[in-house]
């Protein structure tokens, strides 16, 4: 058995708790914010990422060359005491470099610029609106003759509108960014979900599994896309949910059943969560691994299809909700006054998630250098 | 492919053996996290439910999140593991900053936050399609 290499983040874990979870703290170490304490606690695990790296690298080295010189000099005694410790710090370098290759994999650095490049969007939305409203609201205030007033009014009207359309626009992309990967989730799961249902009833695990309710989902989903997306793009074409669900049956099934896959996948989550764990959940996961989980990863598969499920549910909520809204002219004062703080807040915090974006898009850069400068000495 | 050629041969090694119980302990503590999320991802509205509520699923991923920071991931999971990971905390922390606002009354505060939860779950999304997507 080779030697275990250190937990990774062994000594993080305890900062880690304090700082993920404030209320739990010393005052002295309470975060002031939960963006506070992500942000800390990011910043502690790139730290931890790169000194692993860093220093199973540098003991490979050191051994190495140590066993060079004993075995040089003739020094038996020594050789085998460094073989032995070669060993050891070789499972710490697989584990190290591991991580190393896991971060510093191209299409994980693509997709952190992504997300630092989506953050610094958000952000200069979030301030965009943040001065619209604190305009609109300067002139509401200022306005007290009529034609002054009702054109406040008909400018505060006309940004509902647009607010509204805007919204329309984010959630049926929304949709359409679901439908794609939800047609790769199904097909995953209409392998992977077989493969488990006969493994669930094996362990005896069967009680309100809710395999079956994922069926109806994947039927829905095979019909959808034999249609070509007709359901989605009437959606995408501005057409009320509520009309196209009764236009198009595929949209309608499809909704119903996305709803319950979504109450299904949490079901069978619960199902197979370690706590409490059972003789039973143990060795269902341990064969599930050993067919589909060996071609691929379960818990990934299972959180996948859950979020993607869920999103779209969600999309289609809030987007009927959005149809149904009444244009509602704001002329109270403390709403406004409620509305414009809640938009600057919006506005300071989305800041802080782009510069967090921005930390960790850096420090991946930086254990990129370490490994290239790594692979060089290696000779790669 | 050489786990599962192990893992149905007639005797598997120890070893084998080990390294397949070391990726089924941390796929269960992952399933855990996962139910934890889903349970999170699965409250219609945050900030009409029972605040007990939001609170009860928030402390439930935290621990879970808490219990993964501190494995030590298999090397043939890190991958998923390090990439899926830093957006899952990113769910909790969204999730608590709901449940911190609520707790102080702060209406722009809980406003904020639940657009960051929305956003969260988006991008924890959009690091499980990234992580399948590096998935050989």
């Amino acid at each position: 058995m080779s030697a275990r290499a250190p937990t990774l983040l062994a000594v993080a874990t305890a900062v880690v708790v304090r700082l993920l979870a404030p209320a739990a703290a010393g005052a002295q170490d309470r975060c002031p914010s939960a963006e506070a304490c992500l942000a800390k606690s990011f910043g502690s695990h790139w730290t931890q990422y790169q000194e692993l790296i860093e220093k199973a690298w540098g003991d490979k080295k050191r051994v190495a060359d140590l066993l060079r010189k004993a075995t040089a000099a003739g020094r038996t005694d020594l050789v085998a005491r460094l073989t032995e410790e070669q060993a050891k710090i070789e499972a710490r370098w697989r584990f190290a470099d591991g991580v190393a290759q896991a971060l510093t994999a191209p299409h994980f650095g693509a997709f952190l610029e992504r997300h630092r490049d989506e953050a610094a969007r958000e952000h200069a939305a979030a301030r965009a609106r943040s001065q619209r409203e604190t305009d609109l609201y300067r002139r509401l205030v200022q306005s007290t003759i009529g034609p002054q007033r009702s054109g406040v009014i008909r400018d505060i009207a006309s940004y509902e509108r647009e607010a509204i359309e805007l919204r329309k626009t984010f959630f049926r992309d929304g949709m359409l960014a679901s439908a794609s990967s939800l047609k790769e989730s199904a097909d995953v799961f209409a392998h992977g979900w077989k493969e488990l249902a006969t493994i669930l009833v094996k362990s005896g695990l069967v009680e309100g599994n809710g395999i079956a309710g994922s069926v109806p989902y994947v039927q829905a989903m095979s019909a959808l896309m034999g249609s070509g997306y007709a359901g989605f793009e009437v959606v995408h074409t501005g057409v009320a949910v509520a009309e196209a669900t009764a236009r198009n049956r595929n949209t309608e099934a499809l909704i119903e059943a996305t709803r319950g896959a979504a109450a299904a996948t949490l079901r069978v989550a619960e199902l197979l969560a370690a706590s409490p764990a059972s003789a039973a959940k143990q060795a269902a996961m341990r064969e599930w691994i050993g067919a589909a989980g060996a071609r691929t990863v379960v818990w990934a598969n299972v959180l996948a299809l859950g979020l993607d499920t869920a999103l779209t549910v969600q999309a289609t909520r809030l987007l009927r909700e959005a149809e149904g809204r009444q244009v509602q002219v704001e002329t109270s004062d403390a709403r406004w006054r409620a509305r414009v703080e809640a938009a600057a807040r919006t506005a300071r915090e989305a800041a802080l998630r782009e510069e967090r974006a921005q930390r960790q898009l850096d420090r991946q850069h930086a254990i990129a250098t370490l490994y290239e400068r790594i692979r060089a000495e290696r000779g790669h | 492919m050489a786990l599962a050629v192990a893992l149905a041969a007639p005797q598997p090694s120890a070893r084998a053996q080990d390294r397949a119980d070391e990726l089924a302990a941390h796929d269960l503590l992952w399933m855990e996290a996962v139910a934890a999320a889903l349970a999170v991802v699965a409250i219609p509205d945050v900030d009409k439910v029972p605040a007990a509520d939001v609170k009860t699923a928030q402390q439930r991923l935290e621990r879970a999140v808490v219990r993964l920071i501190g494995s030590r991931p298999p090397v043939s999971r890190l991958p998923q593991h390090l990439a899926v990971l830093p957006f899952l905390q990113e769910v909790t922390a969204a999730t608590l900053a709901v449940v911190d606002a609520r707790d102080a009354g702060d209406a722009p505060g809980l406003a904020s936050a639940r657009g960051w939860l929305e956003q969260s779950v988006r991008r924890l999304s959009a690091a499980l399609r990234m992580a399948g997507a590096g998935r050989s």
